[in-house]
């Protein structure tokens, strides 16, 4: 009776495992595997490029066999950053000239690979929140693009205020009078729309606050949108129409 | 600082014009009795109860007071002003409104040739 039952028990787990290993997992196994993976990343110090890259074949069988999981665009991430990092080392290397700027484009176009999967199958999820300063990296028009789709697509404000803020950070960046322009516009409009969106333990707005500067005379002044002493909701832009004499104080 | 402002907010009473104030106190409580004690008839935002709160932020704000005047149309015009130039600022701004809209109001007048 009790060699019968082992035997029927051996028979389930055979059968289990078989099909485990046939179709895609399930939930359970990805958090273990991916757990896994990222204990064997943690071994290598970040600078320990090298290291890390051994371990992109099996990162990239984990997002195969779990696409469609929370825990496969964890490790989709895990990959853009790689790819995010190769792409700079090729580009700052003394050897960049050997091949480097080859092996650049080739990041560039993985990179694409990877972000076309993300776009199609996750742009609901609030971790893109990430790939704001991954994509960030490649300065070029076509990926500073994805900023711009997941501004568009993404229903969560975190990912659309993290996009908009590395817009603006790689426009200052490029020093010319027209993207300073621009950096200047997406700013104003991360402070108009996005300053309660918290970051670390800021928020958005006081970010591009501090990047932007203190307001300049000719500038439209930001919206201001509060409440008074007793709760009563109240705008700076319910003023227009109107000289306005702003004053800040304080009775002490 | 109050009875100036008040001053000027009966003076323009009847004028398209605001005094918008921005409070660091510390509370909703001690704004309100601040706003009772010195006839204060103006609206204030409430910045969160201290000087690093989310509008004084955003707007770089470091002193008190710091003053910024608008036109109406929601553009900084100046800033830091006191005392008689902040009278001077605000008028020169209504008659800036007043010419255009003056000005509109002869654009629909015109006649064709």
């Amino acid at each position: 009776m009790r060699a019968e039952r082992h035997a029927l028990g051996l028979l389930v787990l055979l059968l289990s495992t078989f099909t485990v290993a046939c179709s895609h997992g399930s939930p359970g196994d990805a958090v273990a595997e991916l757990a896994l993976l990222e204990q064997r990343d943690a071994q290598y110090p970040g600078w320990k490029i090298a290291g890390r890259l051994s371990l992109v074949p099996d990162y990239e069988r984990f997002t195969r066999k779990y696409w469609g999981t929370e825990e496969a665009l964890v490790a989709q991430l895990w990959l853009l950053e790689q790819s995010a990092n190769q792409f700079e080392a090729a580009q700052y290397k003394p050897t960049a000239f050997l091949g480097g700027k080859r092996r650049a484009r080739l990041k560039v176009k993985r990179v694409d690979h990877l972000m076309k999967g993300v776009i199609r199958d996750y742009i609901d999820s609030p971790r893109l929140a990430d790939i704001a300063k991954l994509v960030g990296v490649f300065t070029d028009e076509q990926r500073q693009h994805y900023l711009n789709t997941l501004i568009e697509d993404s229903p969560h404000r975190e990912v659309q205020a993290a996009c908009l803020f590395k817009l603006a950070a790689v426009a200052q960046r490029r020093e010319t009078e027209e993207e300073a322009q621009r950096a200047q516009e997406l700013l104003r409009r991360l402070i108009a729309e996005y300053s309660d969106v918290p970051w670390e333990d800021r928020t958005y707005g006081e970010l591009a606050a501090a990047r932007l500067g203190p307001p300049q005379i000719g500038n439209p002044a930001m919206e201001i949108v509060g409440v008074t002493w007793d709760g009563t909701p109240m705008r700076l832009s319910d003023f227009i129409g109107k000289v306005v004499v702003l004053d800040f104080w304080g009775d002490w | 600082m109050y009875p100036h402002e008040r001053s000027l907010v009966k003076q323009l009473e009847k004028e398209p014009f605001a005094l918008v104030g921005i409070n660091s106190d510390s509370s909703p409580e001690d704004l309100a009795k601040v706003i009772e004690k010195e006839n204060i008839t103006w609206p204030s935002f409430f910045d969160g109860g201290s000087t690093r709160g989310p509008i004084a932020t955003m707007w770089g704000v470091y002193a008190w007071p710091t003053i910024y005047v608008l036109d109406h149309e929601g553009i900084i015009r100046y800033q830091d002003v006191r005392g008689e130039q902040l009278e001077q600022a605000v008028e020169q701004l209504l008659e800036e409104l007043k010419g255009k809209s003056e000005e509109e109001r002869g654009d629909n007048t015109i006649q064709p040739k």
